[in-house]
């Protein structure tokens, strides 16, 4: 097994996005199932509170783990185009462990939720080929 | 090698929000697993997914191994135009940034439409190669 990611390189996977900003909670919602068998592909879902207009937008949707052999997950770029704040995807996750999603908003203020999750079966596990 | 499956509504009113849905074949090969004889298994990751409206990116995202193999890949534009919505994928084995060993596979539009191979087996994708086999063009009225 590779060495694992810590909640502190988490930590300074966050701060290398958001520089010196202030993280706060709210504005954004993580949708993660809290149990799941396989963690292969783990459906997540990711919805900002946003007009998404030329104005007042989200930038940026960025995922991280506490646990998995890398701290970062996936950078989404959004803007007014999108027309709503709304992204899905499938990750792997090595381990049960916290999930947090922060955006980016137009206004340049950083947001935050993190889900937890129980990993039953460990995706990076299975016997190579 | 590289299929993508890309589910976009064929119509769409001017101003809708359209759902885009894409699932593509890939292994998302994570660079932890090793083979049975102990040798690692080299990562091949798709590094950056990209679309474009008619020339103008309006969804991006950048994937690390920590995405599922096949990743799926749900977003949403608003419909201001006919036109063709274009996806492009980096499939450099880099981290992004140092720009080395550019490859970047281009997949031609689609509306509900089934991806072709983009070769023979093995066959690794190079700036310009089509995964459909043409644009398909999305309707919007």
């Amino acid at each position: 097994m590779p060495a694992r990611a810590t909640p502190a390189e988490m930590q300074e996977a966050i701060r290398k996005v958001v520089g010196g900003a202030r993280v706060s909670p709210g504005k954004v919602k993580l949708d993660l199932p809290p149990l799941i068998e396989n963690g292969n592909a783990v459906p997540l879902t990711v919805t900002v509170e946003s007009p998404m207009t030329e104005a007042q937008h989200v930038r940026a949707v960025h995922v991280f783990t506490e646990k998995n052999p890398q701290p970062n997950v996936a950078s989404f770029h959004l803007g007014p185009r999108a027309g709503r704040a709304k992204v899905a995807t499938r990750i792997r996750l090595a381990d049960s462990q916290n999930v947090v999603a922060i955006c980016e908003l137009s206004d340049g203020s950083f947001w935050s939720d993190s889900a937890g999750i129980v990993v039953t079966l460990a995706a990076c596990l299975e016997d190579g080929i | 090698m590289a299929s993508a499956l890309i589910n976009v509504p064929p119509r769409a009113k001017r101003g809708e929000i359209i759902e885009i849905k894409t699932l593509i074949s890939h292994t998302m090969e994570t660079g932890f697993r090793r083979t049975q004889l102990g040798a690692v298994i080299p990562r091949d990751i798709i590094r950056r997914f990209v679309c474009t409206y008619n020339g103008t990116e309006v969804f991006s995202a950048d994937l690390h191994p920590a995405i599922a193999a096949n990743p799926f890949i749900v977003f949403s534009t608003v419909a201001i135009e006919s036109g063709t919505l274009v996806f492009l994928l980096d499939r450099r084995q880099r981290l992004l940034g140092d720009g080395v060993g550019e490859d970047l596979g281009r997949l031609d539009a689609a509306t509900r439409c089934r991806a072709v191979r983009a070769g023979r087996r093995g066959h690794r994708l190079r700036r310009g190669d089509p995964l459909l086999p043409s644009a398909a063009r999305a309707t919007i009225s």
